[in-house]
């Protein structure tokens, strides 16, 4: 019984100091057991996770298209929406088929392209020169193009005017040239400028008179001055006022339109009613 | 005879890669002169034989161009003619010396190209074309020179040799 009752004793009496060694030790293999636990448990749920990460990516895949197609079909809708103002607010353009031209991301066949009001064009180069921002489009001479008449990119916003007629391509002045102006209205508060294009590929809205109104996130559109290009053509918007007070005329900031580095099809304006000037040099 | 029309495939090529596959691939922004660097390079090889295709290969990127016609052509002659009669310091490596000949085509073409246009009276930022134009493409044009360069140096070689072997035949 003595021997008993020490024997029980003993390993009562140790367990204090040796668990202090014991607990990390324990831990620390514990540890490591359900490391080895979790890396075999892991191994055999590998194949189920590897068939469970197809599934779900393939869903992914197919949520991404079908939100890509909704998307695509928001940008139609709403170039239909722009296209119906558009027209219903000028009445005298026909620009049939322009909604098309983004849709297709390509120009339509030659009888489709042939439109009223318009011919649609590819751009097939741009100027190698860095100081000069011009676009080569494939239509030309044969086409009908003639020097000075306007371009237009998706939703009917400006991006410059012919330069250049070739027999069967043409050369695209750009907005953003520098040696690019053109005559532009602001729509809230009618007061007139002009919109020049700069070396950095920004557009400068100048010549606007100080007692006009002019405010960011104006638009600016095309005025019609002068009748090298038709009336209310979008250009862009005020993107931030750059004169003081003191200087003779308002000056700003536009932000394009459109991005000019990602432009692929546009659309040559042939004839308006109220373009009188088409065939002047720009 | 078919060295030449391969040679001017090679140079269409990089013309019509300069001014429709790379500005619909990256989208604007600054390109590297690839015709500017593939004749320099090759007129720092072959010395004045090679002006014959810097010639070429800017008239195919005039044809491009809504600069005054003959502009980049007489600006890349210019500027390769400068790079020759500068062409005077020992430079041991061909490599380098291909690389200091682009970077000053690139200076002088470029120069050229600007003049040129104000005296067409045509506007142009001296200052942006300086500051965001010639300098970047002072970095990009040489680096690509280097990889031209080694390109072009084994065509020279052959070429070489296959005249050294028509001058034995004579």
């Amino acid at each position: 019984m003595l021997v008993l009752s020490l024997s029980s004793q003993i390993p009562r009496a140790a367990e204090g100091p040796f668990s202090v060694v014991l607990t990390p030790l324990q831990q620390l293999f514990s540890g490591a057991g359900s490391a080895i636990n979790d890396l075999f448990r892991s191994a055999g749920e590998l194949q189920d996770l590897r068939q469970r990460v197809q599934t779900l990516q393939r869903q992914v895949d197919e949520l991404s298209i079908e939100n890509l197609r909704l998307r695509e079909f928001q940008a139609e809708v709403r170039q239909y929406r722009d296209l119906l103002n558009f027209a219903s607010q000028n009445p005298i353009y026909d620009v049939v088929g322009a909604d098309v031209i983004g849709l297709s991301g390509t120009c339509p066949s030659e009888d489709a392209s042939r439109l009223r009001a318009g011919v649609c064009a590819s751009v097939i180069a741009s100027d190698p020169s860095p100081f000069s921002r011009y676009l080569t489009i494939n239509v030309g001479r044969q086409h009908g193009i003639r020097v000075g008449m306007p371009v237009v990119g998706g939703g009917l916003a400006l991006i410059g005017r012919v330069g250049q007629v070739n027999e069967a391509s043409s050369q695209v002045q750009l907005l953003i040239d520098p040696n690019s102006y053109v005559n532009v209205q602001v729509v809230s508060s009618r007061a007139t400028g002009t919109v020049a294009g700069q070396s950095d590929g920004s557009l400068l809205l100048q010549n606007v008179p100080q007692t006009d109104n002019l405010e960011a996130d104006d638009i600016i559109v095309t005025s019609g001055l002068g009748g090298a290009l038709p009336p209310q053509l979008p250009v862009g918007r005020v993107e931030r006022i750059i004169s003081t007070d003191a200087q003779l005329f308002k000056e700003a900031i536009v932000r394009p339109a459109v991005d000019f580095n990602r432009i692929e099809i546009v659309l040559v304006i042939t004839a308006a009613p109220n373009m009188t000037a088409t065939l002047q040099a720009p | 005879m078919r060295w030449h029309v391969g040679a001017f495939v090679v140079l269409l090529a990089l013309a019509l890669t300069e001014t429709s596959l790379l500005p619909a691939a990256i989208g604007g922004g600054l390109q590297p002169g690839l015709v500017l660097i593939a004749t320099s390079v090759w007129v720092a090889l072959r010395g004045v034989e090679g002006l014959f295709w810097v010639f070429v290969g800017g008239f195919m990127l005039d044809l491009t161009s809504n600069l005054p016609v003959g502009l980049t052509s007489l600006s890349l002659l210019l500027g390769n003619v400068v790079a020759g009669i500068l062409d005077r310091a020992p430079i041991p490596s061909a490599t380098v010396r291909a690389v200091t000949w682009v970077a000053l085509v690139t200076v002088v073409s470029y120069g050229i190209s600007i003049a040129g246009m104000a005296i067409s009276g045509l506007d142009v930022d001296v200052v942006y074309a300086m500051t965001n134009v010639i300098l970047p493409l002072l970095v990009i044009n040489p680096a690509l020179a280097i990889v031209a360069h080694v390109a072009l140096n084994q065509v020279n070689l052959r070429q070489r040799r296959r005249e050294a072997g028509r001058t034995i035949a004579l």
